[in-house]
């Protein structure tokens, strides 16, 4: 056991930990904060080697199972159209990640008000504007201002290019009169706070060898162990214990070498994404929690969320970039973004157009679609394929549902024993009418641009790399897991910080967002330090 | 790139030697030299040193994937009395993507996954063969005054 008793204790390393972290630090507090993966080495990302398209289906997979590296843990995904994508490392996703940066609009906290469905948040949009803005500074922001499908802000950085893609999709939208605008982008297109500017390598979803995407271990991190936070890799955590008075004192986790450890506590701040933290919560059972801590609300696990996908894409006459350019992020539309009552479906979606494909993924397009013959008509085919796709893909909001859940599986495990997370999932009707409005409008929009030979994936099987809703934010502890400052309504010394405090999940990525809220209990953390567990 | 695949040397890799030699005819047939000779064959690539790479899961369909065209194609020659050549090899390993085809689609996975991440295509490709990193790309800034139409455009959000 661990002699030592720290302040905060997080667990897990990665967007919302790593933004936690650097924020609590200034209050000189003892902060350790454990992370089940290791610290990633940028020499020997994909992008450093000519095999760099082939490792993202294997030892660069976005997909835990896939990958199957030490550090990882399996999930049951066997009842989920849709998968989970994941990453255990300092910097978590965001070591995987595109960078996409979208904010929340206003309306996407007061989804009840609005729009009749799911629930509102306990918190407004005005009061995490601060914290969106200081992140963005933290992480390097590139973007323009004044774009009118959103609320005022300030990217510190000039927009990602658009290249070819973005102008000639650009000019498709120009032609319907629908909206679109550079993307908010966590990508350093200046040098910025130590980091160098984008490269354009390309596959920034395999890591970033450049440093030029934001990912946390190159952002929050340094300034964080500056600051004086300690951070311990390969420390996998089993359970939250608790003392006789019902509040939690610390963890057991597993070393490298399988040992096995206490750290005490005075507080327990879970930022694990939302598959990790709620399996971590219903491993951690007890006689008070029987049904896993901090779970009176029986919520738990509840509520997954995730973001169904539609992928458009078409073919140009002429060349595009190709995979050159930051893969993710180019420009984005959000013309169907807010409900309208003469559609069939309530919330909405955003488009994100992606750039093309490197010469293997080309192939192997044609190959799943069928579109790329193998034998005599190969290479023909394959010239008016290559560097002349460009498409996008549609992030359709997801309502909050109880039968889409997290639980644990009866017989997997991780490397440790751990019981393995369950993902039950099933799309909505919802969900179907706007993949398929995408797909509809996104097709449009391509033809428009000059595209032609249009196909699409809907729902994107591979797409579950937003994980949300399973430990939801609200006021009423009946409805609610955490109250509007992330701390537990059954123990008063536990935070979660992670996306699964989520209560509904707008149609953009979550990461802006997940990192501002962090920022924002923080500081409520600090402003509260005197009567924190009141 | 070799021009003769009977010069390929075979070094240690997970296929043996006959195995190796059926992969490189099947991927002859999936990804021929074009005729214009801009493009070269699967054939002709030394596929060997890429599988090393591939996880050994991946690896151990592959073969039993090999093993069975293999197999299909001594079907083939005990069939017609005699060896086939290359033409009637050809037919032999066509005829067998029709009736297996799960089979064939890992061969189509394998051989496109060795063939475009080689040099000589890469560069047939007009691409620069070398890793991303350090070199990097240029992609254009792009022509910002496209979003005027957009700009005039009244705040929309809720």
């Amino acid at each position: 056991m661990s002699k030592d008793v720290v302040d905060v204790l997080i667990i897990g390393a990665g967007a919302s930990g790593a933004a936690m972290a650097w924020s609590l630090a200034d209050t000189r507090m003892k902060i350790l904060c454990l992370e089940q993966g290791d610290w990633m080495n940028p020499a020997s990302y994909p992008s450093t080697n000519r095999n760099w398209e082939t490792r993202q289906f294997s030892d660069y997979s976005i997909s835990p199972n896939v990958r199957g590296l030490d550090t990882d843990y399996p999930i049951n995904e066997q009842d989920s159209p849709i998968s989970v994508a994941n990453f255990n490392a300092v910097g978590g996703g965001t070591v995987l990640y595109a960078a996409h940066f979208p904010r929340f609009h206003p309306g996407d906290f007061r989804v009840r008000s609005l729009d009749g469905v799911a629930d509102d948040w306990p918190l407004t949009y005005a009061q995490l504007e601060p914290f969106y803005a200081e992140n963005d500074l933290m992480m390097g922001v590139a973007g323009l201002a004044g774009d009118p499908a959103g609320p005022p802000k300030k990217p510190p950085l000039p927009p990602v290019p658009l290249g070819r893609v973005g102008e000639k999709i650009g000019k498709g939208f120009n032609k319907l009169g629908w909206h679109w605008w550079p993307s908010d982008s966590a990508i350093a297109t200046l040098p910025y706070q130590g980091r160098d500017k984008c490269l354009n390598l390309g596959p920034c979803i395999s890591g970033c060898a450049q440093g030029a995407k934001a990912s946390t271990d190159v952002t929050y991190w340094p300034a964080a162990l500056r600051a004086g936070v300690e951070l311990r890799t390969r420390c996998r955590v089993r359970e939250i214990t608790l003392n006789k008075q019902g509040m939690a004192d610390g963890v057991i986790y597993y070393d490298a070498d399988g040992v096995e450890h206490k750290q005490r506590a005075e507080v327990v701040v879970l930022a694990s994404n939302g598959i990790g933290t709620p399996r971590l919560l219903l491993n951690s059972r007890s006689s008070l929690f029987p049904d896993g801590l901090a779970n009176r609300s029986g919520l738990v696990g509840k509520n997954l969320m995730f973001h169904p996908y539609a992928l458009i894409q078409g073919l140009f006459d002429e060349p595009l970039d190709g995979y050159m350019g930051p893969s993710g992020c180019c420009i984005l539309s959000q013309e169907f973004y807010e409900t309208d009552p003469a559609r069939e479906f309530v919330r909405g979606y955003t488009m994100e157009i992606v750039r093309g494909m490197g010469p293997l993924s080309t192939a192997l397009s044609g190959l799943v679609s069928g579109t790329l013959p193998w034998g005599d008509d190969h290479h023909r085919v394959y010239s008016e394929m290559f560097n002349r796709s460009a498409g996008m893909v549609a992030i359709c909001e997801d309502l909050p549902e109880q039968h889409n859940t997290v639980t644990l599986d009866p017989n997997l495990t991780d490397s440790n024993g751990i019981p393995a997370p369950k993902v039950t999932y099933r799309l909505s009707e919802n969900s179907q009418k706007m993949l398929d409005h995408a797909v509809a409008r996104g097709s449009e929009v391509l033809k428009a641009a000059g595209a032609r030979e249009i196909t699409s994936n809907a729902p994107m099987a591979g797409a579950g790399w937003h994980l949300m809703g399973t430990a939801r934010m609200g006021l009423d502890p009946d409805n609610s897991v955490v109250n509007e400052w992330g701390r537990s309504h059954d123990v008063r010394n536990l935070f979660i910080v992670d996306g699964s405090i989520f209560v509904t999940s707008a149609g953009v990525n979550p990461t802006s967002t997940i990192q501002a809220l962090a920022l924002y209990i923080a500081d409520t953390m600090k402003k509260n330090l005197a009567n924190l567990f009141d | 790139m070799v021009d003769d695949i009977n010069k390929i040397p075979v070094g240690e890799g997970p296929l043996t030697n006959q195995q190796l030699r059926m992969l490189r005819s099947a991927a002859g047939v999936i990804v021929p030299a074009d005729d214009k000779g801009a493009m070269p064959g699967a054939a002709q690539i030394d596929m060997q040193g890429y599988l090393t790479e591939r996880p050994p899961e991946e690896l151990q369909m592959l073969v039993a994937c090999v093993d069975a065209l293999a197999g299909f194609v001594a079907g083939q020659e005990q069939a017609s009395g005699g060896k086939l050549d290359e033409a009637a090899e050809k037919d032999a390993i066509t005829s067998f993507a029709g009736t297996h085809p799960e089979l064939w689609q890992l061969l189509v996975l394998t051989t496109y996954s060795c063939y475009y991440q080689d040099e000589s295509v890469l560069l047939a490709l007009g691409m620069d063969p070398s890793p991303p990193f350090p070199r990097g790309n240029e992609v254009e800034p792009g022509d910002l005054s496209l979003l005027d139409p957009v700009r005039k455009r009244k705040s929309f959000y809720r």
